[in-house]
């Protein structure tokens, strides 16, 4: 066989990405013939790069091949791997590693970065499929509210599918890209690596990055995150109901509720509640505004708070407090409520239970013909009440606690000839919270004062009915109770004179008159105490 | 008015500060032994002390010692248990302008820190001039 033959029978192929060469020699030649130059020449024709790892590959192989035909398998094609190249390695792409949030609606647990490597962590798992921040964008589930009750039970009500989170609080880690590296193929050639894309994060000055890559919230509220936008949103929109899909809501800013709120969950906003739905036997509570579209039915289990105004189409037996003005278009039945000023309503009526308002009060019908149990309190309000409660509430506690430091004070002084040092210091200590309870004392007579000037300010309200108070009703108004016998027919007013009982004014003539002849009217002690002394009449 | 509290009692120090604030006195530094307090009174240039006698680390009449080295104007009042008379003497003699002890009340160190300024302010005021003879 000669060399040239040889030749021929001997091949190189190189792998379709480059990144591997292998040698090929046919059955049946002789192994002698074939020498490292015979097959650096094959190699060398096909370009192949000339390297020490590719003379040792060159003489492996070739003691391989000649150790093979020793052994008498010269009769199989002969294969060896003679050259081998590294494949690039790519850049990682940027990311944002969610802290205070994780998983994303619109993601639905998918990654949070640009690239496809990232997938959702373990802690990933379904969340409230209409509620977006501000929007359209995800929320963080609360874990801490899948912990187990103590005796393992779980509040499922308490389920919270958002997490609010506080300004200054982490809530994401920003990755950077990487850049990659290159490869190299068989021929020596670079094999270029493809570099981590960047990832164009929206923001806004609701967020912070710090130079660790640390996102933070500037402001407290609920973590947005939607696409490239990332923010922190005041504002919660549940696309539905609150209910277990949701669970109870709590968070600094407003809440819109598309839907209603179901049965015993809680709607918690440190700003203004929005539910365009029916509001079922639940708890609401806002600093601000409150507005109820649909309106409420308590069931006697619904409560609501509102910082300032309320406004809503009907409350159906609900208590709560309204801390300014109270709006409703349909009816107020069976209710217990406290407003601090003007109750408005010249469209609805008030049938049951018990409502006092702080400053004046328009409505259309009070009462029903077939004679339901009403109490209207008029110009009492019931905020300044409660601060005058609270006021002397911690008056009592106030003095309670300083008759205690006086009596050790007292004990000290008696007992030590000479004081330790210790003694000294506390004896000096007690002394000082002495005279800081004379202080507090005083600055808290003066609070009670103003709490009834601003009494005076509200006056005794009145009371505007455009149809009809009907028999059964209960007013208090300053220290008259005036429980009505006859229905009256409106449009009429209500109010307190200067001088007397409270006299009604019929507004179509304009001429007033006592209410002695439509009811019956009692000077017995302040609006405040209506129940008992109805119980005593 | 820039005051100094060294007094290794957090509670007497608040008690102090607040009596300080009723004063209208809000710029207070405090210090929790008498090496802390040299430490800040350099940067911190008082212009009233108010010193506790017992302290670990040092204790208010070193410091006080140490202090008037350097600064012999600054008013320092004693706040302190250390009522006996050859204490109270040792104190003056170390540099103390006036001197509370304790038990003392509110009103009792408030008249202490406005009479010591007092007579502080007096003594740095110029002499006055002497009306011509007749």
């Amino acid at each position: 066989m000669s060399l040239e033959d040889v030749g021929h029978r001997l091949k190189v192929f190189i792998s379709p990405d480059r990144l591997r060469a292998t040698l090929v020699i046919d059955a049946g030649v002789d192994p002698d013939a074939v020498t490292d130059q015979l097959v650096n020449i094959a190699l060398d024709e096909k370009g192949l790069a000339r390297t020490q790892d590719r003379d040792d590959r060159v003489r492996d192989a070739v003691r391989s091949f000649r150790a093979a035909a020793q052994a008498g398998s010269q009769t199989e094609r002969f294969q060896h791997v003679i050259a081998e190249g590294a494949a690039p390695v790519h850049g990682d792409d940027a990311s944002l590693e969610m802290l205070a949030e994780r998983a994303d609606t619109e993601a639905e647990a998918q990654p949070e970065s640009t690239g496809p490597a990232n997938k959702a962590g373990p802690h990933d798992r379904p969340v409230a499929p209409h509620a977006t921040p501000a929007g359209d964008g995800s929320l963080g589930h609360d874990e801490a509210s899948d912990e187990e009750g103590d005796e393992g039970s779980v509040d499922f009500y308490a389920q919270s599918a958002f997490r609010p989170v506080v300004a200054n609080q982490p809530i994401a880690r920003w990755r950077q890209e990487t850049a990659g590296c290159d490869g190299v193929d068989v021929f020596g050639k670079a094999i270029a690596c493809k570099p981590g894309k960047p990832l164009q994060l929206v923001t806004d000055d609701s967020t912070i990055k710090l130079a660790d890559g640390t996102i933070l919230a500037t402001c407290d509220g609920l973590v947005h995150r939607k696409g490239n936008v990332l923010r922190i949103s005041k504002q919660l929109r549940i696309g539905s109901y609150v209910d277990f899909s949701t669970g109870n809501v709590d968070v600094p800013g407003d809440v819109i509720v598309d839907k209603g709120v179901r049965d015993l969950f809680t709607v918690r906003a440190g700003r203004s509640i929005l539910v365009r739905g029916l509001v079922e036997a639940a708890k609401l509570e806002c600093q601000r505004d409150m507005r109820l579209e649909r309106g409420m039915a308590g069931r006697e289990k619904g409560t609501l708070n509102a910082g300032r105004d309320l406004n809503a189409h009907y409350l159906d037996r609900v208590s709560g407090e309204v801390g300014r003005d109270l709006l409703v278009s349909a009816e107020i039945t069976g209710c217990q409520l406290g407003v601090g000023r003007h109750l408005k309503g010249p469209t609805a009526s008030l049938m049951g239970g018990r409502v006092a308002a702080g400053g004046t009060v328009e409505l259309s019908e009070i009462g029903a013909a077939a004679g339901s149990s009403t109490e209207l309190i008029l110009g009492q309000s019931v905020v300044l009440d409660e601060l005058r409660r609270r006021v002397e509430e911690l008056m009592a506690q106030s003095e309670q606690h300083a008759t205690k430091v006086r009596d050790e004070l007292e004990s000290l002084t008696r007992a030590a000839i000479k004081l330790t040092p210790a003694q000294a210091e506390r004896m000096t200590e007690l002394q000082f919270e002495t005279d800081n309870f004379r202080l507090r004392k005083e600055r808290l007579t003066k609070s009670l004062d103003e709490i009834s000037t601003c009494g005076t300010h509200f006056g005794n309200g009145s009371l505007t009915f455009h149809k009809a108070i009907h028999p059964g009703v209960i007013l208090a108004i300053g220290r008259y109770r005036v429980e009505i016998k006859t229905t009256i027919r409106g449009p009429g007013m209500i109010e307190l004179p200067a001088k007397g009982p409270p006299r009604l004014k019929l507004l179509t003539t304009g001429a007033e008159q006592s209410l002695d002849a439509v009811a019956r009217v009692y000077q017995d002690g302040p609006a405040a105490t209506l129940s008992k002394s109805k119980r005593a009449a | 008015m820039r005051i100094l509290l060294v007094d290794d009692s957090k509670t007497m120090r608040n008690i102090q500060k607040m009596v300080l604030a009723q004063l209208g006195h809000k710029e207070v530094l405090e210090a929790c032994d008498g090496q802390d307090a040299l430490s800040k009174a350099a940067a911190f240039r008082p212009e009233l002390l108010l010193v506790d006698w017992n302290m670990p680390n040092m204790d208010g009449l070193t410091f006080i010692k140490h202090y008037r080295q350097q600064n012999k104007t600054v008013p320092i009042i004693m706040v302190t248990t250390e009522a006996e008379k050859s204490r109270v003497i040792e104190a003056i003699k170390a540099g103390v302008n006036n001197y509370v002890v304790k038990p003392f009340t509110p009103d009792l160190l408030s008249q202490r820190i406005n009479e010591t300024l007092a007579k502080c302010q007096a003594q740095a005021a110029p002499p006055a001039e002497k009306a011509p003879a007749a």
